[in-house]
């Protein structure tokens, strides 16, 4: 390993360690707040439709905005960096980059791929809700479409990023 | 915990203390900033100010004259024979005249809402036994109207807000002058002597003392209790309003919670158990929009006699006026029947007699005064403006025209009044008894305790009377009586329910006992109270009021008559009395 | 009554039993209870029995107990309710019960609200009368302003709805979700003349911009009221 690649990994284990110490403080905030997340909940929410956990998902969705909002900042931070160093020197940004394709980074790349999706989709529905004020009910339903359209596109998405690991 | 002599307390000087935050405490409050606005201002509340008591419960509405169609003789009227005579009667005309102007005051300056007609103006609607439809309303929770602006214009006049505290016995100088009160603040355990110039007691009645009751957990009669260990004289105390229509929930803390009386109003229909719309066969006449008295008391009948349902109640129904019409006049009741797994809406809902409201309570003059100089009474506390039954709708009514009365009076005398040293011993002593539940050496829960007394209430002292039931009644209370001085609750000071619920039920006893001896003496059947031994409404004997005193809380009652004054108007020039079976 | 509890309590467990944790402040104290179930129960209810059969020292508040007070608000399995308005579950899951989230607690399943009072007092909570008004104003109750307002009245200020924002328990400050519901209230409340005011203040940092759209107040709210939407309408008036 080169000591740009070392460098690379080292600031990518500080993101990392960002992202979970910011999930943390928010799920634990959260629990201060109003209650916290309830997973529990949710599904049984979902399941027995309770009148009054009408608005879990909403709740999760503000949690993981929150989370993955600033996952994809981080993450952003340090790739603005490394694409930095194609100015420097190619070399060393070749260097960098042979990292991108090891399977490792790739999983975290899938990861990143359902962070920007949710959070760009789900911007788009607190939109929607904003502008149409559309109500408790169809935020809710709204918020089902984002999260399928988020888990359609991160697997499809995840195949082809996951595919050179997998093919022969 | 500190022995006896060692209670350490806080204290606070204030120009107007008042002891109750519903309806007529926090009206007095406004008032009296409005009367003399540099007057430092206490308001006591047992709960949380503007939340608790029962003003915030009232469903139905307000009586106020205030369409030209009607007239204020005939609210007078009704209201006094309402109450059979019983009233003090230039105290039924104070509420009857200001009434109106109240609700001009909560529209204008307090800033409720009340609903309107098509065309714009206060709507207003039929209540029972009344000769015009006066009732103003919100919705059908106009409580929560009334007290929740009430609430907010505390935040305007910044009076000082002592909530969570319980206010425990008045304090007296050594020349015997009204000093002050004594404290228990139930967030912290600490106690607090309050010396002000005058005192307004608004704490509400003790109808919670029956099994079935209506009003909120608050309503234990502290403010009554407080009088009289102080010797104050009370009046018409066997007067304990049943409200026909309470809610049947089981063992639900809900059982007993009130229906409205506009459903009667509006042509609900009550039926016992075999189908029979039996107020026919008790006022065939005005039926089941009869006054409270009445219906409560057939509904009893009823249930005694076996034709009750099941769990002991009749039915309501008004499913007839249809199911949307339902719902959207009273979307609160529907609400809370659905609850409990039945429908307004589409069907009857079994509902018993439930104890509602005190006529009686201390004796005042029409600007609040009592016998004591600089403690103001208002509300459900004082006695003799509903004489042997109120009126629905005047209840709410009472506790703001009287609020507003006190309010006035306590800002002119406020300024005339200087502050009195309370007496040391008679302070350390009341702080005393307070604290003795508290890890006590005593034996006696407090829960039991009021269970008990809830069930001997409702059996002997209950919507029907007899000698001998009240005789065992009498004895029967000095046997819980006896186990109160031996009540013990477990655990911290702070926020302690067992302990305050032990506060609570001396204050109970102490005006059950009231009402059992009255209710001894009254050998007659007028308004809401009825003995079966009885039965016959005695105008010849009984148009007289029953005071009671006692010069301590351990020392027997005192009890006389004073013949009611007619200054207004005669039972006689009532064709129609409104008779008494 | 009184006998359908005394005989659940002296007797076996019985098997429609229920089971309650609740979360105590003094450390020690019993957390586990099972109480006798009957219909109709509320958590309130619950609450009760395990104060008469169990523990008579465990704190909780309320006082009418037909949802009008609004003071035995609690947390129910995670979510905040009125303790008096929550049936509870049919089918004997175990009930946990917290204080309020988004409050300092002040013993066992007390909170103190005051939190939510001074967010309530800032949006000056009263109306502000025009001086010469003496007679009651006559609005017809199918006019654009009594529609407007209606759905927003009959709030029991029990903060539930705050518990229930996921920012308003916050260290920042926020209006809140009952508070602006009742500027709402006021701002199109045509006998108030306060209007401006209470519109600086919603559109300023503490206001309505400050929802994130979660819709815990509207879906808590024991009186089925819509805060969340009288949000969005200020939003949309300012």
């Amino acid at each position: 390993m080169t000591a740009v690649q070392f460098a690379f990994l080292a600031g990518l284990t500080v993101v990392s360690a960002a992202i979970v110490a910011f999930t943390a403080l928010v799920l634990l905030s959260a629990r201060r707040i109003d209650g916290g997340p309830h997973l529990l909940a949710v599904l049984r929410a979902r399941l027995g439709r309770s009148p009054y956990d009408l608005a879990e998902g909403n709740r999760w969705a503000f949690y993981v905005h929150r989370i993955t909002g600033f996952a994809v900042f981080a993450f952003l931070a340090l790739h603005l960096l490394d694409v930095g160093l194609y100015a420097l020197s190619p070399a060393l940004f070749d260097e960098v980059h042979a990292l991108y394709s090891t399977p490792l980074m790739r999983v975290f790349e899938c990861g990143l791929l359902f962070a920007l999706l949710f959070h760009a989709l789900n911007g788009l529905r607190l939109l929607v809700i904003d502008l149409a004020d559309v109500g408790a009910r169809a935020a809710g339903r709204l918020l089902d479409g984002v999260g399928v359209l988020t888990f359609a596109g991160t697997a499809a998405g995840s195949a082809v990023i996951l595919w050179p690991v997998f093919a022969p | 915990m500190p022995s006896d002599d060692a209670v350490h307390y806080e204290e606070l000087t204030t120009d107007v203390a008042i002891v109750g935050a519903g309806g007529a405490g926090l009206m007095c409050a406004l008032h009296c900033h409005a009367g003399a606005p540099g007057l430092d201002i206490t308001v006591i509340s047992k709960g949380a100010v503007g939340r608790s008591g029962c003003t915030r419960m009232v469903q139905g509405g307000y009586n106020a004259v205030i369409d030209p169609a009607d007239s204020l003789d005939a609210h007078l009227v009704d209201t006094l024979r309402g109450g059979k005579y019983l009233n003090d009667q230039r105290l039924a005309d104070a509420l009857v005249r200001d009434a109106p102007k109240v609700i001009r005051e909560l529209e204008t300056t307090v800033g409720c809402f009340f609903d309107r007609r098509p065309d714009g103006a206060i709507k207003q609607k039929a209540f029972a036994g009344q000769s015009f439809d006066r009732t103003v309303h919100r919705g059908d929770l106009t409580g929560i109207e009334i007290m929740s602006r009430l609430r907010d214009q505390m935040f305007r006049i910044g009076a000082r807000e002592l909530e969570d505290v319980r206010a425990l016995d008045l304090v007296f100088d050594a020349e015997g002058e009204l000093a002050g009160m004594t404290c228990l603040e139930i967030a912290t355990g600490r106690f607090i002597l309050v010396r002000a110039r005058v005192v307004v007691v608004a704490t509400g009645g003790a109808a919670t003392m029956y099994r079935i009751a209506a009003p909120a957990r608050e309503k234990t009669g502290d403010g009554v209790a407080m009088c009289l260990r102080a010797g104050l004289p009370v009046r018409d105390m066997e007067m304990m309003q049943f409200h026909p229509t309470g809610l049947l929930a089981g063992a639900s803390r809900m059982t007993g919670a009130v229906l409205e009386e506009g459903l009667r109003g509006a042509g609900a229909h009550l039926f016992n158990a075999r189908g029979e719309r039996f107020m026919a066969s008790y006022d065939p006449e005005r039926m089941e929009r009869s006054t409270r008295d009445v219906v409560a008391r057939a509904s009893y009948t009823e249930i005694t006699a076996g034709r009750g349902t099941e769990a002991g109640g009749v039915l309501i129904d008004i499913s007839h006026l249809g199911a949307e019409a339902v719902e959207r006049s009273f979307p609160g009741m529907v609400q809370r029947t659905r609850q409990i797994g039945q429908d307004l809406a589409t069907g009857p809902v079994e509902v018993s007699p439930t104890a509602h409201f005190h006529m009686g309570g201390v004796v005042i003059d029409p600007h609040c005064r009592t016998a004591v100089d600089g403690l103001l009474v208002a509300g459900e506390d004082a006695g003799g403006v509903h004489g042997a039954n109120r009126l629905g709708g005047n209840g709410v009514a009472e506790s703001t025209v009287f609020g507003c009365r006190a309010g006035d009076t306590a800002a002119s005398m406020a300024g005339g009044r200087g502050l009195r040293t309370p007496d040391p011993a008679s302070v350390a002593a009341s702080f005393a008894r307070a604290l003795a539940p508290l890890d006590g050496p005593g034996t006696e829960s407090p829960f039991p305790l009021t269970r008990d007394l809830k069930d001997l209430m409702w059996a002997d002292c209950g919507v029907v009377r007899d000698a001998k039931g009240l005789s065992e009644a009498r004895t029967a209370l000095a046997a819980l009586g006896e186990r109160a001085r031996r009540l013990a609750v477990p655990g911290p000071a702070v926020f302690n329910p067992a302990w305050q619920e032990a506060l609570d039920v001396r204050n109970q006893l102490i005006v059950a006992r009231t009402i059992v001896e009255s209710a001894l003496l009254r050998e007659e059947t007028r308004g809401a109270h009825a003995r079966s031994d009885f039965p016959d409404r005695r105008d010849d004997v009984w148009l007289r009021s029953i005071r009671l005193t006692s010069d301590g809380p351990d020392s027997d009652p005192r009890l006389w008559t004073v013949p009611v004054e007619f200054p207004l108007r005669g039972p006689d020039a009532d064709a129609e009395s409104g008779g008494a079976r | 009554m009184g006998r359908l509890r005394r005989t659940a309590a002296a007797g076996r467990p019985p098997d429609d039993g229920l089971t309650v944790t609740i979360q105590r402040g003094d450390p020690g104290a019993r957390t586990g209870f099972r109480v006798a179930t009957f219909t109709p129960m509320t958590v309130l209810d619950v609450l009760l029995a395990v104060q008469r059969e169990h523990d008579p020292s465990i704190g909780f508040r309320f006082s009418c107990r037909v949802g009008m007070c609004g003071t035995c608000g609690v947390r129910v399995n995670g979510r905040s309710v009125l303790a008096c308005q929550t049936p509870v579950p049919e089918n004997g899951e175990p009930v946990a019960i917290a204080p309020m989230a988004g409050f300092p607690v002040v013993r066992d399943l007390i909170v103190d609200t005051t939190p939510f009072w001074d967010e309530w007092r800032r949006v000056t909570p009263y109306v502000v009368p025009a001086e010469d008004a003496a007679e009651p104003a006559r609005i017809a109750p199918d006019s654009p302003e009594r529609r407007a307002i209606d759905p927003s009245l009959d709030c029991v200020q029990c903060g539930v709805c705050f518990s229930s924002c996921g920012i308003a328990g916050g260290s920042r400050t926020f209006l809140g979700p009952a508070a602006l519901n009742r500027a709402l209230v006021l701002v199109n409340d045509s006998r108030d003349t306060a209007t401006q005011e209470r519109l600086d203040l919603v559109s300023g940092p503490d206001g309505v911009d400050r929802c994130h759209y979660i819709y815990g107040c509207s879906s808590a709210c024991p009186k089925g009221l819509d805060p969340a939407a009288s949000i969005r309408r200020l939003r949309r008036g300012r």
